[in-house]
């Protein structure tokens, strides 16, 4: 779920005056039944950065969240009359509402940020969509049927072939398309090992607080291991990575004790 | 148009004068037709073509045939298989009162294509088009079509026709489509692709039945990131899978320029065989024009229509589904589709709606053009009134809801030239002058310009 536009900022001008609506929505698609791996990761991301930064919101399960979204990717954030979508965006709005959590860090240290938060979504978010959409029995035992499950017949036949078009066209632009699932896997580790030394011994990746990183790397990481794929490899990896699962425990214990069971 | 056309209206007292000066009433002259002769076919099936000449063989005077023969000559036309058909009336030399009826006739070519420009709503489109007309002899034709429109409307057909003629003037007909239609007064663009059957017949003379069933993935895009979020909220895919009844009943003299005669249409929609929408269409359309002296015809028009969603489902409907009101086509003095429920820029449509419309039409003052362009031009004093509600009207509650249909309803006034284009567009220009309507609404005071074929 990487785009380059993604990473430059939307041609909005917030309007910084008005402060963080607690009506605030995050929506997101039905997630018992439609939402995907790569998908539900992104969200989980987008949670992580809304409870670390003590931001209020209410999940909405829409079956057209995607749709609704500006460049339909997810989460969607509609926080009055503002509607963005990534982490990204949803860090951006935040900023604008005073609200930040990388403020504290140093040119240096900012530039390291958005190189590893491009990493992440480059490797592990394109990894995910490919496992998803591109792994021919995780296609046919998992993303089919959920991706057609919120429609009736015919779009139930027609949306998962439609969606799966368009996110391999995509794919294809960003030179993922004609992988194999073992280069992935390894491209999947070597980013792995990247976050891991960057993380060394500490808590969190800059310093004591948690960041937007530790938000999106804690939304990939867990989502890997907690989500049963028929194919259970990207637990694994991660798992290779001690620290990697410690961050993941931290984050969740420490800002999802109540939302998150 | 023949020539032998030509030569059969020239008697229109029925009285001809042959050289010895002595009249004949041509009422009275006796006639029996012997023989229809149609040349020129060659792949056109015969038994498609004598069904239309049959009425020929009843006539049993002379007027009566010169009548019927340039009916039979329309009929002809209509069919579809011809470029042309001519009209030769000679006398049978087997008996005295034999007459022999010949068309002549060239059948259209295996391929026509062309390029056509359309008016819809308020805006003009370029047609590109070819037609396999009369593949199989019997009328039967395929059409492709690509769109353009000016509001970057884009729209693709492929249609089949069979006639099957009879009595009821039935026809069948598929057709496959793929449109693009932003709406601009909503900010959104919806894509339908799908697929339409369509039978449709006459029950009585200009009583038109039209029974189709459409099936249409539609999706639903917010056209820009200002899009409100009232309508961003709604886009997405959906399949509707329809049953809709037209019925039109057309007693009028003149489709855009009537003077005297009704109009009634019927549109019927359930939506909800299948699919992922669920939900009830009524819309009904009543014209009607009075003639009064001096030229001036009186118009009196009623459009109203009720869209009920079916709460078996949780999505029933989306924004595209629903009705939109005002602009020069309905309610003058107020901007395109703009009445009813808004969010910020974008108006949101209503589930139930009524529109009315009187009009006094005249010629051109001092009798400008009269019997040339001018027949062209009508000039207008119209009043016009509507209103349209976010609440579906109910039926249980009538009074609540006829007082809601009718509270703060909006209305206009004006004056203004209309203008035919051919047979089936026209152009308003009118003034006008809004003088009822609610805090927000998007006036038009003054000129505004309207552009179609369905005009309130």
């Amino acid at each position: 779920m990487s785009s380059s536009s993604a990473l430059l900022p939307p041609d909005i001008d917030f309007d910084s005056k008005e402060p963080w609506s607690t009506e605030t929505e995050l929506i997101i698609p039905v997630e018992s039944t439609q939402v995907l791996i790569h998908e539900s990761a992104a969200i989980l991301g987008g949670q992580a950065f809304l409870n670390i930064a003590k931001l209020p919101y209410i999940i909405r399960e829409r079956r057209n969240a995607t749709e609704i979204s500006p460049n339909n990717k997810l989460p969607v954030l509609r926080c009055g009359a503002y509607v963005v979508s990534e982490l990204e965006g949803i860090v951006q709005l935040a900023q604008a509402k005073g609200v930040a959590l990388s403020d504290h860090l140093n040119a240096t240290q900012k530039a390291d940020l958005r190189a590893y938060m491009s990493l992440v979504h480059n490797v592990l978010g394109n990894a995910l969509t490919f496992l998803t959409w591109k792994d021919k029995d995780v296609y046919e035992k998992y993303t089919r049927l959920r991706a057609g499950s919120v429609y009736n017949f015919p779009l139930r036949v027609i949306m998962p072939w439609y969606i799966r078009r368009r996110v391999v066209a995509q794919l294809a632009l960003l030179n993922w398309a004609e992988r194999s699932s073992e280069e992935v896997f390894h491209e999947v580790e070597t980013c792995l090992i990247a976050l891991s030394e960057r993380l060394g011994e500490g808590a969190y990746f800059f310093g004591d607080h948690p960041t937007e990183l530790d938000a999106l790397v804690f939304g990939y990481l867990f989502t890997m291991i907690t989500t049963p794929l028929p194919n259970k490899q990207l637990g694994a990896l991660v798992k290779q990575s001690p620290n990697l699962v410690k961050l993941c425990q931290h984050v969740e214990k420490e800002y999802f004790s109540q939302s998150v069971a | 148009m023949g020539a032998g056309q030509a030569k059969t209206r020239k008697q229109p007292q029925g009285v001809a004068k042959p050289s010895d000066g002595v009249s004949i009433d041509l009422d009275t002259v006796p006639v029996r037709v012997e023989n229809v002769k149609i040349n020129g076919l060659s792949r056109t099936k015969d038994d498609y073509v004598s069904q239309s000449v049959q009425e020929l063989f009843k006539a049993t005077t002379f007027n009566e045939l010169v009548f019927k023969a340039s009916v039979v000559q329309g009929k002809l036309e209509k069919l579809g298989c011809f470029r042309d058909v001519g009209i030769i009336i000679d006398v049978s030399d087997s008996s005295p009162d034999g007459y022999e009826v010949i068309y002549n006739v060239r059948e259209s070519g295996r391929f026509v294509g062309g390029i056509n420009t359309m008016i819809g709503a308020n805006e003009g489109s370029l047609v590109l088009g070819c037609r396999l007309p009369n593949i199989l002899g019997r009328g039967e034709r395929i059409n492709l079509e690509h769109t353009i429109g000016s509001d970057s409307n884009k729209s693709s057909l492929l249609t089949a026709v069979k006639p099957l003629g009879g009595s009821w003037n039935a026809d069948i007909s598929g057709t496959l489509f793929h449109h693009k239609n932003p709406a601009y007064w909503s900010s959104y663009t919806v894509f339908s692709t799908g697929a339409l059957l369509d039978f449709a017949f006459e029950s009585a003379q200009k009583v038109r039945h039209n029974m189709q069933w459409e099936g249409a993935w539609r999706q639903l895009e917010a056209s820009s990131r200002q899009t409100s979020f009232a309508v961003r909220e709604q886009s997405g895919h959906s399949f509707k899978s329809s049953l809709r009844h037209i019925m039109t009943v057309d007693h009028r003299d003149h489709p855009i320029f009537p003077s005297s005669g009704v109009l009634l249409k019927l549109v019927q929609e359930y939506a909800g065989l299948g699919g992922d929408v669920a939900f009830v269409k009524h819309d009904s359309e009543l014209q009607a024009n009075i003639p009064l002296p001096h030229n001036l015809v009186l118009q009196g028009a009623l459009r109203f229509g009720v869209l009920r969603p079916l709460d078996a489902r949780d999505s029933t409907h989306n924004i595209s589904d629903l009705f939109f009101l005002g602009g020069p086509q309905t309610v003058r003095g107020f901007e395109m589709r703009s009445l009813g429920a808004r969010s910020g820029s974008d108006a949101l449509g209503g589930k139930a709606y009524w529109a009315s419309a009187v009009h006094l039409y005249m010629p051109l003052p001092f009798g400008f053009g009269r019997g040339s362009f001018g027949e062209y031009f009508r000039t207008h004093a119209f009043v016009n009134a509507g209103n349209i509600n976010d609440s579906s009207f109910n039926t249980e509650d009538f009074a609540q809801s006829f007082q809601t249909m009718m509270k703060d309803f909006r209305a206009s006034y004006g004056i203004g030239v209309a203008i035919r284009l051919g047979q089936l567009a026209r152009i308003e220009i009118n003034y006008c002058w809004p003088y009822r309507f609610s805090k927000g609404d998007r006036l038009v005071r003054g000129v505004q310009l309207g552009l179609g074929i369905d005009f309130l």
